[in-house]
């Protein structure tokens, strides 16, 4: 479907991105209900209604999504910790008891 | 040849003991949260130390077995003189080996990110400033993400999900903390702590070791970043993007930094 929006220049409206995607072809509704997840993911926007309908554009360019899903798997990689360091890095659960005992330790007893 | 064989016993199990103790040395918990450059310090010091002795251990017994090979021609404890000598090459060898296996899987990740990052950088980057000498871009995206990438041009990326999160004054707090990890080399720390891990994953020292200098180079890049910045904003940016997979981590280094003790390490 977004392949569909990237594709076309002008934003397009659900009977024409269910005409764009190739091979079988989903239901009318189908279309419309992954349209709206996409909208509430962000991927993509309701431009305009018309006579022939609601018109839906992609938000993103393909690069720019590619992009951001890029993004977003390298920051919660965890084989990548030596090449990118991360503000919010993550704690192993078997630390997670040591430091807190160490803060809460330092706290009553500060010597 | 008695005294060269007992200081090569010696050297291995200086080695062993070592690499036993080390984790209960550092484990100290006053001098974890409030030396953490000190700790990463006994960390290394032991690891480097535990591999300059088994180095010394096993060049001694090649050089010994070799110089008595010279004399025992013929004789069955030339054979078994022999076998050893190989014996050992093949085990040095499997060692070096295994080692450059496990440094060039690690090599090629990080180039990889590095190539993914300047993908990224050509099309999400909205702007670019230069910091204390690093590179940090801007890039679109919700999710709140700084980090930092070592190379020939050390880079910083911040999201704009990161940046409509933050003050100023706490992304600021935020900038200095990647470039703390940048001047202070903390890539390559963790990249010796994450071989050490791979190549030797059945020490329990050594996953331990690559655990903690996760932690310990966050505390030490968090007062790094205090002696540049004013600490409050500091904590008010890990408060602010307390959520999600880092946030044990980022409740223990908004307590550490909080206490006035540690405060008063700071000065």
């Amino acid at each position: 479907m977004l392949q569909a929006l990237w594709a076309a220049a002008q934003p397009m409206t659900a009977r024409e991105i269910l005409e764009a995607i190739p091979g079988r072809t989903p239901a009318h509704t189908t279309v419309l209900t992954a349209l709206e997840r996409l909208r509430d993911k962000g991927d993509v926007e309701r431009i305009s209604a018309d006579a022939r309908g609601i018109r839906f554009a992609a938000t993103r360019t393909e690069a720019e999504h590619t992009g951001l899903a890029m993004l977003q798997r390298l920051s919660h990689a965890t084989d990548r910790e030596a090449a990118l360091m991360r503000f919010a890095g993550s704690l192993d659960a078997k630390d997670v008891a040591f430091l807190r005992q160490a803060i809460s330790t330092d706290i009553t007893d500060p010597q | 040849m008695r005294i060269t064989w007992q200081v090569c016993i010696g050297l291995i199990l200086y080695a062993a003991a070592l690499t036993a103790l080390a984790p209960l040395l550092v484990r100290r918990q006053s001098w974890y949260l409030h030396r953490p450059d000190r700790v990463l310090t006994v960390w290394f010091a032991a690891l480097f130390s535990s591999l300059g002795a088994l180095t010394a251990a096993m060049l001694l017994a090649l050089t010994t077995l070799a110089a008595d090979r010279g004399h025992l021609h013929g004789t069955r404890q030339a054979l078994i003189t022999e076998l050893s000598v190989w014996a050992l090459l093949i085990m040095v060898g499997a060692a070096i080996a295994l080692v450059s296996a496990r440094a060039e899987g690690l090599l090629a990740a990080s180039r990889q990110t590095r190539r993914d990052m300047q993908c990224l950088s050509a099309t999400l980057a909205y702007r670019t400033e230069e910091r204390s000498g690093c590179h940090v871009t801007y890039l679109a995206a919700d999710e709140p993400i700084a980090c930092s990438v070592t190379g020939r041009s050390p880079e910083i990326f911040v999201s704009s999900g990161l940046e409509s999160r933050l003050r100023p004054t706490e992304l600021n707090a935020v900038i200095e903390h990647e470039i703390a990890h940048l001047t202070h080399r903390h890539s390559l720390t963790t990249y010796i702590a994450d071989l050490a891990a791979t190549t030797a994953p059945w020490i329990p020292a050594s996953q331990e070791l690559r655990r903690s200098t996760a932690v310990l180079i966050e505390f030490i890049a968090d007062d790094r970043a205090c002696c540049s910045t004013t600490h409050d904003h500091l904590v008010d940016a890990l408060n602010a993007l307390n959520t999600g997979k880092g946030a044990d981590l980022n409740r223990v280094r908004i307590g550490r930094l909080t206490q006035p003790v540690h405060a008063a390490t700071l000065r």
